[in-house]
């Protein structure tokens, strides 16, 4: 945060300050993202396999849903089905909470309005796909 | 409901379970090995060995591509090796593309469409592994307008030759468009795409390699991403067999990378290739039934 106008620029070059933030940052939403929706997803697979009943019919034929009403009832119900979908969510989001991420820090950190605008068309487009598009 | 009598699950669905995760095991060894990446070798291993119709594979394809090229993607820009700049710039096109292929052209296409398209994918990814498309470091490039006005050119740490390496950008506009083709394909096929978009940054852009296959596995996420999230909305997306497909295939590119480091791998290349061909021929014929 820039708390006041008269704040000294932080010693070093800031283009090269800039670019290691957000490279750290999308490694780490990348990896964190990865890492727990593949942890959710499997155990999500491990509760089904135990606690739900299914056939090879439901495998090849249940698709994802993911009405949230519907996610939120199955998740606290123990469906293991449920917790797939949510790690599946995860998994989706993961690269674009990483684009949202970097259109944060190209606007707060850089001040790059071009960067800013090419990240937010990504973003949206990311996102369309997600909540209207069929 | 019959819950209380038979909780868990069936004999057979455990063993379904089981054989799509070993299929994916290994496609996601042979991707890893063979540089294509998983997508592209899942979708004829669940196709082709499991009989699962393509339009499910491609829904499980495109999902495990996201697993995989964010697993790579995080070393890479973490390293800075990655171009971060060119990959926000050039996912504006793969999206847009990913939205074509996934919502407009996915839809429209049959299955046999679809085999034939994927056979030809295939088969044209394999090029490369045959001959190098790009070069290690290209000499004499020149920043185009266009890469100067967004400040595309950068420099890395190159490991191997122990020093840092600049380099400017080319091309602008033709890597625009072939990245537009590879979000369509990516859409269409589930998969990563990933041989365009090296020929876009190699060819078109002239990066060198490296930068130029971290940089693309950086973008692959965002494509494939949006694809999936039209695969979601449409249905074609399902659970228990993306769930073990996925993990399975991200597993297996761990292997596949660890075995990378004790094989020449030029040679080992060319095997898979072969392999690959066949299987590319295979999906072919299917699509266009002939007997093979």
């Amino acid at each position: 945060m820039r708390d006041s106008v008269e704040t000294p620029m932080p010693p070093g070059p800031p283009l090269r300050h800039e670019a290691i933030s957000i490279e750290a940052a999308s490694s780490w939403v990348l990896r964190v993202g990865v890492v727990s929706s593949v942890v959710v997803m499997l155990a999500g697979l491990v509760i089904g396999l135990v606690r739900n009943t299914v056939s090879v019919y439901e495998i090849e034929h249940r698709a994802f849903s993911g009405h949230p009403t519907v996610l939120w009832r199955g998740v606290t119900s123990g469906s293991g089905f449920a917790i797939m979908e949510v790690g599946l969510l995860l998994l989706v989001l993961t690269p674009i909470v990483r684009v949202a991420t970097a259109m944060l820090l190209f606007a707060t950190e850089d001040r790059d309005w071009v960067y800013t605008v090419v990240t937010f068309f990504v973003l949206v487009m990311t996102l369309a796909a997600l909540l209207l598009l069929r | 409901m019959v819950r209380g009598r038979s909780m868990g699950a069936d004999a057979a669905a455990i063993t379904f379970i089981l054989k799509v995760a070993a299929a994916s095991l290994a496609g996601g060894v042979v991707g890893s090995i063979s540089g294509l990446g998983g997508g592209i070798i899942i979708v004829p291993v669940l196709t082709i060995f499991l009989g699962m119709p393509i339009q499910d594979a491609i829904g499980a394809s495109i999902i495990s591509v996201i697993a995989t090229s964010s697993g790579a993607g995080s070393v890479y820009v973490r390293d800075h090796i990655t171009n971060v700049r060119i990959a926000m710039f050039l996912e504006v096109e793969t999206a847009a593309g990913a939205i074509i292929g996934a919502a407009v052209l996915a839809p429209i296409a049959n299955a046999q469409a679809l085999s034939i398209v994927f056979g030809l994918v295939l088969l044209a990814s394999l090029v490369p592994i045959f001959g190098k498309i790009g070069e290690e470091l290209p000499e004499g490039v020149h920043n185009d307008p266009l890469a100067k006005k967004l400040r595309l050119s950068s420099s890395y740490f190159d490991k191997r030759m122990g020093r840092q390496v600049d380099y400017q950008v080319t091309g602008i506009p033709a890597s625009m468009g072939v990245m537009f083709l590879a979000g369509i394909i990516s859409g269409l096929l589930g998969i990563g795409a990933g041989v365009l978009k090296v020929l876009a940054h190699e060819v078109a852009m002239k990066v060198p390699s490296k930068v130029s296959t971290a940089t693309s596995n950086f973008m692959i996420g965002v494509t494939a991403a949006t694809a999936a999230g039209v695969y979601l909305r449409r249905g074609l997306v399902l659970p228990w067999v993306v769930v073990p497909v996925a993990s399975s295939v991200l597993l297996g590119a761990f292997i596949g990378t660890m075995l990378m480091e004790r094989m020449s791998n030029a040679r080992v290349r060319q095997v898979f290739a072969v392999a690959l061909a066949v299987i590319g021929l295979e999906m072919l014929s299917r699509g266009l039934g002939l007997p093979l």
